[in-house]
């Protein structure tokens, strides 16, 4: 509530400093003409073609990054053999800005369709659920595992009902981690290596000097991250099992 | 009675600190015998590895040197038929009063059916009807306790293991699973240790009770508790009951005064740690 006085605070004072000149109406136009570019992208499709478009690619970035990152995060935290070999290698890709891969990206799939996009949020999604999925099965406690191996679970119990339960407010907090960063990374991609999508929106828009149109994707995207990233967190409590946790 | 549950053999049993890497004695050749069917109490001054005892007989431990037989044969970790009942309950957090009761369950390969009706059954004897679907946290201290009873239940043990079990309960509540856990025991026929620094508590419930020297323990004297049976609340005020307890603090005090005199070396309260750094490489 106290959120939303400070965006009408915000957006009326940039109304009234571009209502008395004191902002070049081309480089910073004034919210009245970014609502006017929002209501025309919107009604021509092209805003929800393009936000669509960035989705997407999104989630499927995330889908295979979850599907790689969570099976090699319980190994690595259970085996220390694979621990051995896969970490040093994870440490050293992490460092990678995700945008750094956008080269290797466009040369892999192109720039033409979703590939090199989905690529980048892969790449950007992998690392924090590895890591948390990581974490979170290396920090079980104790206790559960003695009192799993002393019920007589073997091997598959001790990791489906103790340790993946165990480490599960962990991992969706890795997946919420990885949707910011992913979300992030798809528009810094579609800005390069893209025909479509929120970036490639503001992209095209920026070189036809369509200011508002640039200023109507950016709000779009902030309002599409705040949304899913409320909507995880209601995920994130209802997996966790930590009575009382709070939100970091 | 022919062969023992329980048969310990010189075992010796040491940890090292990690970080100094001192090495310290917590067993020092011990040799006991559990028969089938006993109710047995370990007391001994702390550090006199009571807890480390009885994770060797749970099988989280190995010995050093010496042999532990369960049933005649070498124990090679844990095992259902000698379950633990944990100090600090050891439940599953993530997982209801019945999906905890249900996981030994499970693990025997009952169908899901069969394991929902033995949770009920196994938290109906611990009096926990109609809190099947509560989580740990939404539970007091007892009935939590009463959720790690109902699940060692459910394994069908030979042995139930109990490390301090109520220490983290109110004395009300304790001596009501005092009570609980000496009806189960004579209802089951089962094997029961128990691990505890309170006196009342050994003689109340125990038929023998294994008296530890400090470190590095040995098992000092065995005594054969010798009270009316069945055990109630009066037993406590029985002739021999104080006559018993004044000999076990007496024996006790010579340890504790022991160790007190040879705690010029490392550090008394160190094995916990120890035993957590062992168990983590074993998922």
């Amino acid at each position: 509530m106290k959120g939303l006085v400070s965006i009408i605070l915000i957006t009326a004072s940039w109304q009234a400093a571009s209502m008395l000149g004191w902002l070049n109406p081309y480089l910073m136009p004034p919210p009245s003409k970014v609502l006017r570019a929002f209501i025309e992208t919107a009604d021509e499709g092209v805003l929800f073609i393009y936000l669509a478009a960035s989705l997407k690619r999104v989630l499927t970035g995330l889908a295979i990054g979850f599907a790689a990152a969570v099976p090699l995060g319980v190994l690595a935290a259970s085996r220390a053999g694979v621990r051995a070999y896969l970490l040093p290698v994870i440490e050293l890709l992490r460092p990678v800005p995700p945008i750094a891969w956008i080269p290797l990206a466009i040369l892999w799939f192109g720039i033409k369709g979703d590939g090199a996009s989905a690529f980048i949020t892969f790449i950007a999604s992998f690392f924090p659920m590895f890591l948390h999925t990581f974490s979170g099965v290396r920090h079980i406690e104790e206790i559960h595992l003695n009192a799993a191996r002393t019920l007589g679970a073997d091997r598959k119990m001790l990791l489906l009902d103790v340790a993946i339960p165990s480490a599960l407010p962990f991992i969706v907090t890795g997946l919420r981690i990885s949707l910011g960063f992913a979300w992030m990374s798809v528009i810094a991609a579609e800005l390069i290596a893209s025909s479509s999508g929120l970036g490639y929106m503001i992209e095209m828009n920026r070189s036809m000097m369509n200011i508002p149109n640039v200023i109507c994707g950016m709000v779009t995207i902030g309002a599409v991250g705040y949304v899913m990233n409320e909507a995880i967190v209601r995920v994130e409590r209802r997996f966790s099992w930590k009575p009382g946790r709070q939100e970091p | 009675m022919s062969e023992p549950l329980f048969k310990a053999e010189a075992v010796h049993k040491s940890f090292r600190d990690p970080k100094s890497g001192a090495s310290l004695e917590a067993l020092g050749g011990l040799s006991l015998e559990i028969q089938e069917g006993e109710f047995v109490s370990v007391i001994g001054p702390s550090g006199s590895g009571k807890t480390t005892l009885l994770y060797l007989m749970a099988g989280f431990l190995k010995p050093d040197s010496g042999r532990l037989l369960y049933k005649g044969a070498e124990v090679d970790g844990p095992s259902p038929e000698r379950t633990v009942i944990f100090q600090d309950y050891g439940l599953f957090p993530w997982k209801t009063a019945a999906g905890n009761v249900e996981f030994p369950l499970k693990a025997r390969g009952l169908s899901p059916s069969a394991r929902r009706a033995g949770a009920r059954k196994y938290l109906s004897m611990v009096h926990l009807d109609g809190f099947e679907d509560k989580y740990p946290h939404q539970l007091s201290g007892g009935m939590k306790q009463r959720v790690g009873i109902a699940r060692a239940l459910a394994c069908g043990p030979d042995a139930v293991l109990m490390d301090e079990p109520f220490a983290a309960l109110d004395n009300i509540t304790r001596e009501m699973l005092q009570e609980e856990i000496l009806r189960l025991w004579s209802g089951l026929g089962k094997t029961f240790v128990l691990i505890t620094h309170h006196l009342d508590e050994a003689i109340f419930m125990s038929r023998r009770i294994i008296v530890m020297s400090a470190r590095p323990g040995v098992v000092k004297e065995s005594i054969a508790v010798d009270l009316p049976e069945p055990r109630t609340a009066e037993v406590k005020t029985h002739p021999a009951f104080t006559a018993l307890k004044a000999r076990l603090m007496k024996s006790l005090r010579e340890e504790v005064e022991k160790s007190l005199a040879a705690s010029r070396g490392p550090a008394l309260v160190l094995d916990m740690g120890v035993i957590k750094v062992a168990e983590k490489e074993a998922l």
